[in-house]
């Protein structure tokens, strides 16, 4: 036997109780596994004395995931290595890395590698300290994925360790297991499984050529009117332009905006953008990426064209292009969520029963202008405040209650109740990519089809029969 | 090109030439290499290519008589009638390069009521002191003219400046006069003995070390930044001999209108020492401990994410990808486990101490000074320590 | 009209995490070039000038062909003309070549009014070039400047931020100054501005358009200073874990600030 690998959870590992929904759950024991023998030692251990475990990752997840609610934490933050990287015969991208790996660090180890052209791996949930693994887990896939598609596209392997403390490389494409009458690929009952059927202690990303050419645009709406109707533009209007692509197009209400200038003072990142005016009233931020310089203008053309026709200034936009610069536009629109959080938090400190209340949800049925004006009147309706803000393709927006005590906290909760049923009887997703994890189960157990829970609870029995992964999880 | 020339000859197409290059300036063309514009001539090419195949490209430019230029002059800050205390740091590195040489160290004050330098210079080994006496604020114009002056009088091999806001405005100005070089920020400095000074500098954010020589011109210029020397500690009285200097006519094209003291530093991105408290922190109460360790070394508290969440310290004084970026001196994490978010804000740090519980925290990663143990014990202790310093006479604000 | 000329670099993106600390191979893929960000703040201190006042705002910039692009971005914001100083023969040039260079190319060009510069590059972060251009020119030269007081047809006064004062400084043209970051934020560029900016072409100066025409007098033979060569620094960071009873851990702790502190 090598070093000692479990602690018993002592009052320094508070922390790792925790993530940022801000649950606080228990646990009798941690680990932090450095390698595959290290999580098998922790995993028999475990096994022995019916022990049950919650994988942890960068504790970044907004919906409590990895809040453990019994057992034992399995912190996977010390393995963050890559494991190899390697060109297939098609020319395919593979890098192989452990899953307590960060974005952060991914994005630095595939600029190391030697290759001839810079690759990337799509999905980018902004925040730059969650790690492989727990995107895997939860599907997170960020602004980028109106042009990148799912997260589940761009990871082609993973070795994962099942509760019995075997190990099965399992890869695309090589097995199927029926799910609601459909033969759902077994890798990804793995990726958006919540740490529920197995530990994913190795993943292989597929990754794509970085676009040569990218530009970031915020258009700035007078009227919030103006901002919807360009949004439904942005869907109607020919933008096939050979050679460049819109990937992101994000809506930003003024009340968010609002508090993302109010932390402006107090993070050095978000200081180097320019104030947002007193007259905006909503903003779109657009990112087109692309392999040719013209291709990429040609829609910026096109897009302040529309801006003009939605009567938004093209002389007031702001628009930058490249790594760096786009860097700062993306903190921006991550300030929006981390800003809505923030004001959860303060809030919660007056009221410790109040936890975020954020929607997931998406409906991609009708038109941005409907959808938000709906969800607009509903939240007036009951004389809440909120932030809204999200992706505009889907209709996929988050939108957060700033409830001011209990009474509206309760009043938020029954919103966001009628609005998942809503949105499930109209065939939208109730939960999109922040997991439903614990925070939003009672929302998923009541909304989501009888048949659709039956068939995770049945992959659940195949999969963890000892019922050993991340108990008190979704179902 | 001009600068570094590759031989194709004999190039054996190795490529470590291209991975060595900080500039990236080498490609490769098919079977031959070129150096592109790039290209600084710093010769990591030469030195790691197998063949033999790269040389330096020769200079043509006239040499100076590098014989008529001997000594070292030391520029001595002087505002309010004030010598800068870096001129003890340059004074103490420029009679070590001088005693390797049989050169003398000599100086020059500019300023206000030099005539009152003298007694605060009078127990340093300097051979001679220029005094020029002019008007009281620092004009960049005008005291390159005095400072020309005096360097064509005495024609120093090498002239040594601060690394000030005054010296670094002034350097450049000078060294352009005399069309000679000029190395900013030197962290070591050597003399050789054809009084050729060896400057090294951090370059790239310090993730390199160049050595720099100014191989025909003199003088050779070098700025040293604030407290990387070290102070020569002052002895007997020497038999300086003090000179009054005066240029007819030398006169400024700016004019100074007013000049008020710089306010007090505000917030935890200026601060030069930050003490921070993370979530070994068990109650609000105890954060007094830290805000006294903060203010007995004249620095300030700062917080991670975690306390500022629970409302214990105010939101300013977050550090973090979320918060601040800050770059103290010196920064005290205690408590502090060390997430991405955290550390991202706070690696640029020139000295991280930690104190921390948990052997494994991240923090110790990054940390300089790493400290596995109790904050509750070591503070207390540390701050008990600090106390008897300052009783002794020893300033650590 | 007032005559503004704007010197910019173009800087690898990263300074800092460039060579790999184990192999102490410089990292090179995914290196972006982007404008030196204390350069930005003198482009704005220009255009804040020019919608005040009025102004003609050119940019200079030597490097490379790639360097083009830094120029575009200045266009973008609002930059009437840019001129990419470049020749094989510039290349290699230390802070007496490459402000050499630059004097030629703006003398060459306009008699300007007012020369503004950013604080320093990410790159080099010597903050000297600026100073030596002024001497070539022999104009006055005004570093660290933190605000524009006002602007007048003769002259311009600034406040000037040394260690222990804020200065009150008047500077006759033609005159040079070294912004810091913290005189304007800069804008970003605008959309239609950004688009426009594509459109519109860069002047190139090389040997052939300068008044000194004498090759050694640039690039690497007109430099004075001389990259002997370059090595990792010394591991001086210390990574042990110092585990000690409290009373020694202070003691060490103490050690350390004064050592710091010296």
């Amino acid at each position: 036997m090598g070093r000692q690998l479990i602690y018993p959870m002592e009052e320094r590992y508070q922390e790792y109780l925790s993530d940022e929904s801000k649950m606080v759950g228990k646990a009798d024991s941690i680990s932090f596994p450095e390698n595959e023998g290290e999580i098998l030692e922790i995993i028999a251990e475990m096994n022995a004395c019916h022990t049950p475990v919650t994988i942890q990752g960068g504790k970044t997840g907004i919906a409590g995931c990895a809040v453990p609610a019994r057992g034992h934490v399995l912190n996977l933050s010390h393995m963050n290595q890559v494991k190899a990287f390697n060109k297939t015969a098609q020319g395919e991208a593979l890098l192989k890395v452990e899953p307590g790996m960060t974005l952060l660090e991914l994005k630095k180890a595939i600029k190391k590698l030697k290759t001839e052209e810079e690759l990337f791996w799509p999905p980018d949930p902004t925040e730059s300290s969650s790690t492989v693994g727990g995107i895997a887990s939860c599907g997170a896939k960020g602004i980028c994925s109106r042009l990148y598609g799912d997260t589940r596209k761009y990871i082609q392997a993973a070795r994962v360790i099942q509760w019995d403390g075997s190990v099965k490389e399992i890869k695309r494409g090589e097995t199927t297991v029926s799910f609601l009458g459909r033969e759902k690929d077994l890798l990804d009952v793995y990726l958006g499984g919540e740490g529920m059927f197995g530990i994913l202690a190795e993943l292989t990303l597929r990754l794509e050529p970085r676009p040569k050419e990218m530009w970031g645009i915020s258009f700035f709406f007078e009227k919030k009117e103006d901002a919807f109707t360009f949004a439904d533009n942005l869907m109607t209007e020919d933008l096939q332009v050979e050679g460049a692509s819109i990937a992101a197009a994000e809506y930003m209400d003024r009340a968010t905006i609002d508090a993302i200038e109010e932390r402006k003072e107090m993070m050095t990142a978000l200081k180097e953008l320019p104030d947002v005016g007193a007259e905006v009233a909503a903003m779109i931020y657009i990112e087109i990426h692309g392999m040719e310089e013209e291709a990429v203008e040609e829609i910026a053309e096109i897009l302040m064209e529309l801006a003009v026709r939605c009567d938004s200034d093209p002389d007031r936009a702001w628009a930058v292009s490249g790594e760096t610069e786009i860097e700062k536009m993306r903190v921006f629109r991550h300030a929006a969520a981390e800003s809505a959080n923030l004001l959860i938090e303060k809030i919660r400190q007056r009221e410790p029963r109040i936890t975020k209340l954020g929607t997931d949800m998406s409906l991609d049925k009708e038109d941005f202008q409907s959808v938000i004006a709906k969800y607009e009147a509903d939240i007036a309706q009951e004389g809440l405040k909120a932030c809204i803000f999200g992706h505009i393709g889907g209709n996929h927006l988050h939108i957060n209650i700033l409830p001011e005590d209990y009474e509206e906290y309760e009043k938020g909760c029954k919103l966001f109740e009628a609005w998942a049923k809503e949105i499930a009887a109209q065939q939208g997703k109730v939960v999109t990519e922040h997991g439903v994890g614990k925070l939003k189960k009672p929302l998923f157990l009541q909304t989501a089809s009888k048949d659709c829970i039956e068939e995770i609870q049945r992959l659940k029995h195949t999969y963890d029969p000892a019922g050993m992964w991340n108990p008190e999880n979704m179902i | 090109m001009r600068n570094m020339i590759i031989n194709n000859e004999k190039c054996i197409l190795c490529e470590k030439c291209i991975e060595s290059c900080p500039f990236f300036a080498i490609q490769k063309n098919g079977d031959r290499l070129t150096i592109g514009e790039d290209c600084s001539a710093c010769g990591q090419c030469r030195e790691v290519c197998p063949a033999g195949a790269i040389k330096m490209g020769e200079s043509k430019k006239e040499a100076v008589n590098k014989e008529e230029w001997k000594h070292i002059l030391v520029y001595i800050e002087y505002r309010h009638e004030k010598v800068h205390p870096i001129t003890y740091q340059l004074i103490g590195k420029a009679s070590e390069l001088a005693a390797s040489s049989d050169d003398d160290v000599c100086g020059i004050v500019i300023g206000k009521n030099t005539a009152l330098a003298k007694n605060q210079l009078k127990h340093y080994p300097l051979k001679k002191v220029f005094l020029y006496e002019t008007e009281e604020h620092f004009k960049a114009d005008l005291y390159e003219k005095l400072f020309s002056n005096c360097i064509d009088k005495m024609k120093p091999s090498v002239v040594l400046m601060g690394g000030t806001a005054e010296g670094r405005s002034l350097a450049p100005r000078a060294a352009t006069a005399f069309r000679t070089g000029l190395t900013a920020d030197c962290t070591e400095l050597i003399l050789r003995d054809n009084r050729e000074l060896v400057q090294i500098r951090p370059a790239f954010g310090g993730n390199i070390m160049a050595q720099i020589v100014t191989p025909d011109t003199r003088p050779q210029f070098a700025t040293v930044r604030y407290n990387v020397m070290k102070p020569i500690e002052p002895d007997c009285e020497h038999e300086t001999e003090f000179i009054a200097e005066a240029v007819e006519g030398a006169y400024s094209k700016l004019t100074i209108l007013e000049a008020v003291p710089r306010p007090e530093r505000k917030g935890i991105a200026q601060q030069e020492i930050l003490v921070v408290a993370g979530k070994g922190v068990k109650k609000k109460e105890d954060l007094a401990m830290l805000e006294e360790l903060a203010v007995l070394l004249g620095g300030e508290l700062a917080s991670t994410r975690g306390v500022v969440e629970k409302g214990w310290v105010a939101s300013d004084k977050q550090i973090g990808l979320s918060g601040q970026t800050v770059r103290p001196k010196l920064l005290i994490a205690c408590g502090v486990s060390g997430s991405v978010q955290f550390m991202a804000g706070m690696s640029g740090a020139d000295n991280i101490i930690a104190i921390n519980t948990d052997a494994d925290a991240k923090i110790f990663h990054i940390a300089h000074y790493p400290v596995c143990g109790d904050l509750y014990e070591i503070v207390p202790e540390l701050i008990k320590g600090i106390k008897h310093s300052v009783r002794d006479g020893i300033h650590l604000a | 009209m007032l005559k503004i000329a704007v010197c910019v670099k173009q800087v690898p993106a990263y300074s800092e995490g460039l060579m790999d600390p184990e192999t102490g191979v410089m990292i090179r893929a995914g290196l972006e070039s982007v404008l030196n960000v204390y350069d930005l703040p003198a482009i704005e201190t220009a255009l804040r000038i020019k919608e005040e006042a009025g102004a003609l705002v050119d940019v200079f910039t030597m490097g490379p062909a790639k360097a083009s692009a830094v120029l575009k971005e200045a266009y973008a914001m609002g930059a009437d003309r840019g001129y990419l100083v470049n020749d094989s023969c510039f290349s290699g040039a230390d802070v007496l070549a490459t402000s050499y260079t630059l004097m030629q190319a703006i003398q060459s060009t306009e008699d300007y009014h007012l020369i503004l510069c950013g604080r320093q590059t990410t790159d080099g972060d010597t903050a000297q070039v600026s100073g030596a251009i002024a001497k070539w020119l022999d104009i006055p030269h005004v570093n660290w400047v933190t605000e524009i007081l006002h602007v007048a047809h003769d002259s311009i006064t600034v406040r000037q931020a040394m260690e222990e004062e804020i200065v009150t400084v008047k500077a006759t043209y033609p005159c040079l100054l070294s912004v810091e970051r913290s005189i304007f934020l800069p804008r970003l560029p605008s959309l239609k501005g950004k688009i426009a900016a594509k459109k519109k072409d860069i002047n190139v100066l090389s040997l052939a358009d300068m008044e000194d025409q004498e090759e050694s007098h640039y690039g690497l033979t007109g430099s004075a200073t001389k990259v002997e060569k370059i090595f990792p620094p010394a591991k001086t960071a210390q990574r042990d874990i110092i585990q000690k009873d409290s009373q020694e851990a202070a003691n060490y702790i103490l050690e350390v600030i004064k050592k710091v502190n010296k």
